[in-house]
Parts: C-alpha cells; structure tokens; sequence
C-alpha cells in the first residue's frame, strides 16, 4: 500500500511542520496526551518513533492561569478500534472531560480531524476518518457543547501521526484530532 | 533461419479460430473468441526502409510495435528479416505482419500489412502518417489495427493511457503515462493531496479528490487545457468519483454527519443526487458498462463488502462474503467480471469476481507487498494495480488469464490508485 519512506518523510515533514506552527500559539493535543485508559492496545501517545526524524519539542507545561488558550492543553485526543467509528468506553471518558473544558470556555474555532492507520484503502479511511469526526462531534453535541461552529476535516490515512507500520503506530494514528485555530 | 520469440509462454492453450466465419471472406477469418488462454503465432518481419528515412527510423517504429503485439498477450512472435516460402512458420503462423518506414512531406509514414498465412491473403493494408517524434504513436495505431483484425471485440490497448497517484514531488500528485510505461505526465502542481483519479469517457479529462482547497472536494481537469473546475465541493467529503459510461455523470462518495452514501451529479455541473440510502459507510463506486448498475463498497455487514445495486436505486445485493475486507471495485468494460482489492493478513491482493454472483472470488496477485486499486483496461483482459511490494511501490499491469504481470512505472516516491483510460479516438 505505502511502504515508502520518502513519502513517509515528506508527509512527516508536513505534519511536524504544522505541529511547530500550530504550537506557538497552542499546544499540540496528540503530544501531550496521556494515553486512554482501559485499552490494552492503547500505546503511549507520545511513544517515540526510532523510523522517523525526531519529533517535535515536548510542550511547556500548562500555564493555566497566564495563557487565555492553556485550557485547550487538557482537551485530549481520542481513540478508535480498527475499521470502527463508535466512540468507545475509554473516550467517552475522555470527551466528558472534554465537553467540560469546551463548556466551560470559548473562543477559537474547533476542527476535529478523522484519522485512520494505513490498513485500510486510502478511499474508505477517507469516508472512516469523517465518521469518527462527525461521530465526535455528535458526542459532544449530546453532552451539550455548542457544536455550530466545530469544523470537521477526515484526512483518512493520509497524515499518521506515527510513521510505523505496527499496531502501536495504527492504534495512535485511529484518533480524532482537537486542533483549535 | 534466425528468429526469436519474443513473447514467453506462459500459458499454452488451443486458439479458437472462429468457425462460423464463411471461408471465402477473409476478413475476421482468423478472429478467435475471447476468454481463456489464447495465443496466436504470428510472424512479423523486419520493416523495410522506404524513400527519405533510415534504417534508425524503421527500427525505431518496428521496437515500439513489436512491444505492443507483446504485451497484448494475445501472440507467440516469430521475427524474421523476411518471409519466404519454405520456412517452417510460413505454415505454422496464423499471419505475417509486414512494414515499411518512410518519409514524406516531413511526416513519417509507416505502410503497414498484415496477411494471412499459410495463403498470404490480404487481411489489412493502411498507412500511418504523423509527425516524425510521434513514431510511437504511428505503430501503436497500427498495432491496434492488427489486434482489430484479427481479434474479435477488441480494439486494443496500445493507445490507452494510465492515471495515478505518486508522491515523487513529496506530496500526492496526479500523473498520466502510456500503457508501456512511456511519456509520464505530471497532471496536478498544487502540493496538496490528489488522489482517485478516474477517466472520462472519452479520455480527455480526470475526476479525482483533492485536499487542495482544504478538505477533501471533486474535481474535474481537462488534459489538454490544464483547467480544474469544482464539481463536488463542501463540508465532509467527497471522495472516489467515477464518470458514468455515457461520460454524463459522477458518482462519488459523500460522508457527513452521519450519512456516508453515493451520490451522482452531472458531469456539466449541477445538484447531486443521492444514489443509496444504505447507512454505515458506502464508498467507491464502479459502474457496470450499460451504465444500469454499479459496484461499491459497504460496510453494513461490520465489515467492507463489495455490493452490487441498480444506479437508479432499488434493493443491492452482496456480491462478496470472503475476508474481512473487500474494497475498490472495478467493473469490467467487457461486464464479464469485477476486479477488487481483498484484505489478507499481509496487505492487499488483487481478486476477481462474476458480478452475477454465480461464479466466487478469486485471487489473482500473490505479493509481496499491498497490491490495490485495480482498474480494468478497455479491453476486459488486463489490470493496472498499485503495489507496494518490498518497499518498491509501482504500478503494475496484470494479464488475468495467464497471471503475466509486468511493471509499468516505479520508483522515486509510492504509488497508488492505478486507473486505465478507454480507447481515445483517432
């Protein structure tokens, strides 16, 4: 399907490119989550990866009382199972907490990114991707967050978050993204 | 007498030459059925070199055809510098292809022949004129021309061209190259990611999915203009387009909220139309080629299945029940089968499958790597497939009766979402 690594270091490149960007103004959520809990094949987010170039620096701690967006730090990612998009039990745990810290603040615009491993077709994790977004979406809207303006974006397969080709790697990479902006 | 055979035999099997055809017409005389292992001798000899070109020129148009009789996997070539009564083949052969190479008011003509053997009727005579640098061009024409003659329901392949997703800029970009590996083509700049490429009918555009506006939308690019127009756009996404056979309309995929379903709009532009109201995920259509029905993938099952509906709605059927994981179909031009990517435990393979239902799936790639995305070309006989076997992802072509597969393109990035063009027109 996609073996090759200079496309891997490329789209690499891209992601952490993005990620520097998106840090001077906030923390990237995928690097400072702890793992979900409950799931014996949920790895450490922050696992490193010895195939790909190093990964971004680690973000500063939460500065919640100087930082109008440090309340974003403690929005975290959640997981998915493998071709599946219900919310399973460890993140509905996770988006409680979420759906508190969204509640309890405004300002910035919310996308959520649908995220797949690389098992699958780049055409399926396409539509996959979407269902988890939106799947994410319909959660937090049910635990009353104000959903109108989430945006919602599937990038299928097509930007892992981790570059291996193992079932640590696949696990972080089935996720929905909270990215503000 | 030197000759060789250019063409391994990988399958040997009894060619039908159609009976019911009368003796005294000697059109089609030879033409055989389609379907099976089928392998013609056929006897070509050496281009002879007319009035204002070189032998270079001859040589040239003569390596290009004689490539093209190769990979139509429908003959076993005897080369020979010339023909003469006597020779073994001149009896064995089915018909002797003859050439000669000359130059004319700047154009290079090509005066192609093609007889019959053992009585050495005239089958087909035509020139082929066009600019000097386009020779290949000329003998693909006239390699066509001979699969015409003497096939039946075939127009050939040697001016189809291939679409396909590489990364060998960095990002995911449309390219288009012939169906010998020649003349690739770099279709989209715009360093975001482009993927599914599908053909218009008339091979003059593509429909492919881009991220370049931010998330995934369709778009169509005229080939010869460059243009891009929008033909899908919004929230969520639109993905896996496919022109319908009449080039009318698009199929593609819409996932949002929490509806993921086809849906169909006029290739001029205009409202989509939904198509199924299955639920779960439905993706990847392909249509059937009267246009009536098309195959796509569903996962109303728990797991991704192939399923076979009327386009106008109206209950699907599931044509595939092997695996956990079957996707990306392609129905044939010939409608005889529909090809499609089936998850094993080590990636993807290329499998086939009666789209009545009556005949059961097939596997036809073996590894190594993830080979996907298979796409028919316009004669029913070949697939394109991407694979990414060993850490060398290419594209391939496969033959489906002999299993013969050669690599089309390769190297300098991945590849995926192979997608074989029609016959354009001369």
């Amino acid at each position: 399907m996609k073996e090759g690594h200079p496309m891997r270091r490329s789209r690499l490149g891209t992601a952490l490119a993005l990620c520097v960007l998106l840090m001077s103004v906030l923390v990237w959520a995928g690097c400072s989550k702890k793992s979900a809990k409950g799931v014996e094949t949920e790895p450490t987010p922050a696992a490193p990866d010895t195939t790909t170039p190093p990964p971004p620096p680690p973000p500063p701690p939460p500065q919640a009382t100087e930082d109008a967006t440090a309340w974003q730090d403690a929005i975290q990612d959640v997981f998915f199972d493998y071709d599946k998009y219900d919310i399973r039990s460890d993140a509905r745990e996770v988006l409680q907490k979420d759906a508190s810290g969204l509640k309890a603040h405004s300002g910035g615009t919310l996308v959520l990114e649908g995220h797949c491993d690389e098992r699958g077709t780049p055409e399926y994790n396409l539509a996959l991707g979407q269902r988890r977004a939106d799947a994410v979406v319909a959660y937090l809207k049910d635990l009353g967050v104000e959903t109108g303006s989430v945006q919602t974006v599937s990038y299928g397969e097509e930007r892992p978050f981790a570059q291996g080709h193992d079932e640590s790697s696949w696990a972080q990479n089935r996720r929905v993204h909270f990215r503000f902006q | 007498m030197a000759f060789t055979v250019l063409t391994s035999i990988l399958c040997v099997g009894a060619f039908q030459v159609n009976a019911q055809t009368p003796p005294q017409s000697n059109e089609k005389q030879l033409t055989i059925q389609k379907g099976g292992a089928q392998i013609i001798p056929l006897v070509v000899e050496d281009f002879t070199v007319g009035p204002g070109a070189t032998q270079k020129d001859a040589e040239s148009v003569y390596r290009v055809l004689a490539q093209d009789l190769d990979f139509s996997n429908y003959f076993i070539i005897t080369r020979v510098p010339q023909l003469v009564a006597g020779d073994p083949v001149a009896v064995t052969g089915k018909a002797v292809v003859r050439g000669s190479v000359e130059m004319a008011g700047g154009q290079l003509v090509l005066k192609g022949a093609l007889e019959s053997l053992p009585g050495r009727t005239r089958i087909l005579s035509r020139d082929y004129a066009t600019k000097p640098e386009w020779y290949r061009e000329t003998a693909h024409r006239f390699a066509d021309d001979i699969v015409i003659a003497l096939i039946d329901r075939d127009a050939g392949i040697a001016r189809t061209k291939i679409a396909y997703v590489s990364t060998k800029t960095g990002n995911k970009e449309l390219y288009v190259v012939d169906y010998d590996g020649f003349g690739v083509r770099q279709v989209t700049h715009n360093r975001s990611i482009n993927m599914s490429p599908a053909w218009s009918p008339n091979c003059r555009q593509l429909v492919y999915t881009s991220f370049k506006k931010g998330d995934p939308d369709i778009y169509v690019v005229d080939l010869a203009s460059g243009v891009e127009r929008l033909v899908a756009g919004g929230p969520g996404v639109q993905g896996a387009p496919n022109f319908s056979p009449d080039g009318k309309s698009i199929l593609f995929s819409n996932t949002r909220g929490r509806e993921s379903e086809l849906f169909m709009v006029p290739a001029a532009g205009g409202t989509p139309r939904r198509v199924t109201r299955e639920g779960g995920i439905n993706t990847s259509p392909s249509w059937s080629p009267d246009g009536h029905r098309i195959v796509f993938t569903s996962d109303r099952s728990g797991t991704p299945q192939l399923y076979v509906a009327d386009v106008d709605g109206g209950i699907s059927r599931r044509l595939t029940f092997g695996g956990t994981w079957n996707d990306l179909a392609s129905w044939s031009p010939t409608g005889d089968l529909v090809a499609y990517s089936a998850r094993q435990s080590d990636g993807f393979r290329v499998a086939v499958v009666d789209p009545s239902g009556l005949d059961g799936e097939r596997l036809v790639t073996t590894g190594p790597g993830s080979e996907e995305h298979p796409s028919w070309a316009p004669n029913g006989r070949h697939v394109a497939f991407s694979s990414g076997s060993g850490g060398r992802s290419g594209i391939y072509v496969l033959h489906i009766d002999s299993g013969q597969r050669r690599e089309l393109i390769s190297g300098g990035g991945t590849y995926q979402g192979a997608a074989w063009s029609g016959v354009p027109a001369r």
